[in-house]
C-alpha cells in the first residue's frame, strides 16, 4: 500500500481514527475528505470511503469500504461522521444514515478486516422511528455489554440529547429503549441557544465515550460557543453510561474546533486525540497529544501543525496567513512532579530543628577539625 | 569600548516585555528589545528589521539610546524575536529569545556574545521541542548547575496553555530532555474565563521567571489573563526542585493590567527590582514599570514602583485613578527599615526597636537592653 498524502494536506470534517493492532495500521473514516482542492476526493455517492496509514503523516488514497449502490439496504444517502470500532474479533462501523423523505438514523455495519466490505447486520435502523440522530459511537461497558450512543439533533428538539440504548451482545438490534444522558444546555460555555448568530449552544455532536486509567468514564462531546465550535466533556459519576453525567466548567479546546475522539498510539500507548480545526474556515484534520492527569484529560500538543492557519474562538488574531510547513512530530514527556523527584532521588525537603546544643556542639567541632587542617597544612 | 551618554529619561520607557539584566562584570543596567520606540535608534540600521537592541544605565533612571546588538543577516528566522532575555552564564552572555518564520513554529533558541553589547551570533539549534509552538524561553540553573529552558507552549496551539520545562546541555546549544509540563493556565484560581474573555482567555499562560528564594523555595512568576487585564502571578515548588508538584497562590503577585515580570537585584542594597509592562489600554498604550519588591513568606510581594509611569497607564480595577499626563516625581530608590515588635521575625534584625513610651504602657513593654 502507498501512502501518497501528507497530513498537512488532509482536510476533512469530523474525523475518525481506529488504530488497529491486528494490522498495526491507522484507518482514518470521517464525514468526507478534502484534499488538494477537491471536495468529496475518492468517494462516490452512496459509499463509505477510509484513508490508511502506518504513521498518522502518510496517508493512503481513499479505499471504498462500503457501496450501497445496487442494494436494498434501508439508508441510501449521506454516511456522515462514520467510526470504525473492533469489538470481539469484528470490525463495526456506526454512523448514521438517511433516506429521502425519513429522518434520519444510526446504523451498524459490520466486517472481518478493517477495509470490509461492510454490510449490514439486520435491514433496520437502530435509534428510534422518528428521531433525527446523528453522530452513532459504540461503548462496550465494565461487564462486556455494547451499547449504541447517538445524539438526537437540536434542529428537532431544540435542545439537543445525548442518547444511549443497549444493544443485544452481537450488535444486531437494541434491547431497551432510549435513554437520554443529558442535554447540550447542561454546559455552561455553550452559546446562548435562541441569540446565538449560529447553530447555538443546543447542538450535541460527537459524541465517544473513553475509560480513563483510574476507572472514570468521560464522555467527550462537542457544541458550540459564542466565538465557534467548543468541545468538552462530561464525566459518569456512577462510572457508567447511565449516568448521572456532570460537565466540566470549561471546555477542553474552544478554537472553533471540534467533534473529536480519543485513540492509542500503535507503538507507544500514547493517547491522542483527532478532531477537525476549524468549523467555520477550513476544517483541517488535527491530532492532539493527550494525558490524564488524576480524572482530568489534558491536550500536551497538537501535532499536524494544521491549526496554524485554521485557528479561531479567542485566537483567531493569531491566524497565520501560509499553512505550517514543520514537519509533524511526535511529543515524548518526561517525568514531572513527585514522578521524577523519585527517579533522581531527591527527597522533598522537610524542615529538620536540631536540639540547639547538638547543634552548637557540631559547629564548633567543624571549627576546631578546620583548626586542625589549617594547622597541618602550615605545618 | 566607548563610554556612553544616557540621554533617556526612565519616564519615557515604552518597551513591551521589557528584561533589565543586571550586568555582575561591569555593574551596569542592560535593558533588552527587538526595537525601542523611545531614544534615538541609529539610522545605519540594515536588513529587515530583525534585531535586537540594548540600552545602557548606571542607575535605572538614566539611559543610554539603543545600541544595535543583534542582526538577522543569514540566521534562519524572520519573525517574531519577541521578549529577549540575556542572561551571564559562564563567563558569557545569552540571549534567549522566541524565532519564527512563515510557515515556520515559533520555537526559542539562544545568541550568544562576550560581553552585554554584543554583537551577539546565532548559536546551537533551536532549544524548544519540535512541532510546539513556543515562547518567553527563559533560563535556570538548579542547584546541581544544570541549564534549564523554561518556556511558554502558546495557548494558540493547546487551548489550555502550558509552563514547560526542558533541560539544556551544559553550553546551550542544544535540548537533552524530553519536556516536562510544569502547570496550564487553568490551575490559576484567578484567570479569566476561557471562552467568554474579551481578551485572550484564562489559557494564555506567558511570561515565565523562575526565581530561587533566599530561604532556598524556587518560584515562578508568570502572566496570564484575568477579566480587567494582564496579571502576574506566582507558582511555588512544593519540592524546591523544577520538577514541581507546582502549587499556584490564589492572589496574583500584580494585577493591575501588567504583563511580562522578571526579577534582578539592583547593585548597591541588592533589592530585588520586577520591570514588566502595562497595557495603558484606552491611554497611553505600552508602559515599562520596575516594581522593588521582597521576598516574604516565601512569596514575592511589592514594596513600591519605582519609575513612577504606573501614573498615567495603569490598569485593572483603579483605571478611574489614573493620573493626567506622566507622574513629574523623580525616581528615588525605596530604603526600608527594620522595625520591630510582632513584625521582627519578618526579617532578621538584629536590633529590636524601642517603642516610644507613654504613660498608659510605662513598664509594659518589654525591651531587650
Amino acid at each position: 500500500m502507498e501512502y501518497p498524502i501528507h497530513v498537512h494536506e488532509i482536510g476533512t470534517s469530523d474525523p475518525h481514527i481506529l488504530a488497529d493492532k491486528v494490522t498495526n495500521k491507522y484507518y482514518m473514516t470521517s464525514s468526507g475528505f478534502s484534499i488538494r482542492g477537491s471536495f468529496g476526493f475518492g468517494r462516490r455517492p452512496g459509499t463509505i470511503v477510509a484513508m490508511v496509514s502506518e504513521d498518522l503523516i502518510h496517508w493512503s488514497e481513499p479505499v471504498t469500504i462500503f457501496d450501497c449502490n445496487g442494494t436494498d439496504f434501508w439508508g441510501q444517502q449521506g454516511y456522515p461522521a462514520t467510526e470504525m470500532h473492533y469489538i470481539n474479533g469484528k470490525y463495526y462501523l456506526s454512523g448514521t444514515a438517511g433516506t429521502p423523505g425519513y429522518t434520519r438514523k444510526s446504523m451498524i455495519l459490520v466486517a472481518d478486516n478493517p477495509l470490509g466490505p461492510y454490510t449490514w447486520l439486520t435491514n433496520e435502523p437502530y435509534s428510534p422511528p422518528g428521531w433525527q440522530t446523528i453522530d452513532t459511537t459504540l461503548y462496550v461497558d465494565r461487564s462486556g455489554h455494547p451499547w449504541i450512543v447517538y445524539s438526537h439533533e437540536w434542529y428537532q428538539v431544540s435542545d439537543g440529547q445525548m442518547v444511549a440504548q443497549p444493544l443485544s451482545d452481537d450488535l444486531s438490534r437494541t434491547i431497551g429503549g432510549p435513554m437520554i444522558l443529558f442535554r447540550a444546555s447542561e454546559a455552561v460555555w455553550g452559546d446562548d441557544q435562541i441569540w446565538s448568530k449560529t447553530d447555538g449552544g443546543g447542538v450535541t455532536d460527537g459524541c465517544w465515550m473513553h475509560r480513563m486509567q483510574n476507572g472514570t468514564l468521560i464522555m467527550l462531546w462537542t457544541t458550540r460557543s459564542r466565538l465557534g465550535y467548543a468541545m468538552g466533556y462530561a464525566k459518569s459519576i456512577s462510572g457508567e453510561v447511565w449516568g448521572p453525567w456532570t460537565q466540566m466548567e470549561r471546555p477542553l479546546y474552544a478554537h472553533d474546533g471540534g467533534h473529536s475522539m480519543l485513540f492509542r498510539r500503535l507503538d507507544d500507548n500514547q493517547l491522542m486525540m483527532s478532531m477537525h480545526v476549524a468549523d467555520r474556515g477550513p476544517k483541517m484534520l488535527t491530532i492532539f497529544e493527550m494525558e490524564e492527569k488524576g480524572d482530568d484529560l489534558h491536550i500536551i500538543n497538537e501535532i499536524t501543525g494544521n491549526w496554524y492557519h485554521t485557528v479561531g474562538g479567542n485566537a483567531l488574531p493569531y491566524k497565520k496567513d501560509v499553512p505550517c510547513t514543520d514537519e509533524p512530530a511526535f511529543t515524548r514527556l518526561g517525568l514531572s512532579g513527585f514522578e521524577a523527584l523519585k527517579a533522581e532521588g531527591i527527597s522533598i525537603r522537610k524542615p529538620v530543628r536540631k536540639p540547639v546544643k547538638k547543634a552548637a556542639a557540631a559547629q564548633t567541632k567543624e571549627k576546631e577539625e578546620s583548626k586542625e587542617e589549617i594547622e597541618s597544612k602550615a605545618e | 569600548m566607548t563610554i556612553l551618554e544616557y540621554p533617556v529619561h526612565v519616564h519615557d520607557l515604552n518597551v513591551k516585555d521589557p528584561y533589565i539584566l543586571a550586568d555582575p562584570v561591569s555593574e551596569k543596567y542592560y535593558l533588552y528589545a527587538n526595537k525601542f520606540k523611545c531614544g534615538v535608534t541609529p539610522k545605519d540600521r540594515k536588513g529587515t528589521g530583525n534585531t535586537f537592541y540594548a540600552m545602557e544605565s548606571v542607575d535605572l533612571v538614566h539611559w543610554s539610546n539603543p545600541i544595535l546588538v543583534f542582526e538577522q543577516n543569514d540566521f534562519w528566522a524572520s519573525e517574531d524575536y519577541t521578549a529577549p532575555e540575556v542572561h551571564y552564564y559562564k563567563e558569557k552572555y545569552y540571549l534567549i529569545s522566541s524565532f519564527s518564520a512563515p510557515g515556520k513554529l515559533r520555537r526559542c533558541q539562544a545568541l550568544v556574545a562576550d560581553n552585554p553589547l554584543g554583537p551577539f551570533v546565532p548559536f546551537g539549534k533551536p532549544l524548544t521541542p519540535p512541532a510546539w509552538q513556543c515562547m518567553d524561553g527563559t533560563l535556570y540553573v538548579d542547584r546541581e548547575g544544570a541549564p534549564w529552558l523554561v518556556f511558554a507552549h502558546d495557548w494558540v496551539q493547546v487551548f489550555d496553555g502550558q509552563i514547560c520545562a526542558i533541560r539544556l546541555a551544559d553550553d546551550l546549544s542544544e535540548p537533552v530532555s524530553d519536556p516536562i509540563i510544569l502547570f496550564r493556565g487553568s490551575e490559576a484560581p484567578w484567570g479569566d474565563d476561557f471562552v467568554y474573555s474579551t481578551d485572550e482567555g484564562g489559557g494564555a499562560a506567558r511570561a515565565p521567571w523562575v526565581h530561587r528564594m533566599k530561604d532556598g523555595g524556587l518560584v515562578i512568576l508568570w502572566t496570564n489573563c484575568t477579566p480587567y487585564g494582564y496579571a502576574v502571578g506566582i507558582a511555588k515548588s512544593l519540592s524546591d526542585e523544577i520538577y514541581g508538584p507546582w502549587q499556584q497562590y490564589d492572589k496574583p503577585v500584580y494585577a493591575l493590567d501588567g504583563a511580562h515580570a522578571s526579577l534582578f537585584r539592583r547593585f548597591g542594597d541588592g533589592m530585588l527590582m520586577m520591570p514588566l509592562h502595562h497595557i495603558g489600554r484606552d491611554g497611553p498604550g505600552i508602559r515599562t514599570i520596575i516594581e522593588e519588591v521582597e521576598e516574604y513568606n516565601g512569596l514575592i510581594e511589592i514594596v513600591n514602583e519605582f519609575t513612577g509611569n504606573w501614573w498615567e497607564s495603569i490598569g485593572g480595577h483603579p483605571i478611574a485613578y489614573r493620573g493626567q499626563g506622566p507622574c513629574k516625581d523623580e525616581p528615588t530608590f525605596s530604603k526600608l527599615e527594620n522595625y520591630g515588635g510582632m513584625f521582627a521575625r519578618r526579617r532578621r534584625v538584629t536590633k529590636w526597636a524601642m517603642a516610644p513610651e507613654t504613660k498608659f504602657k510605662k513598664g509594659k513593654i518589654a525591651t531587650r537592653d
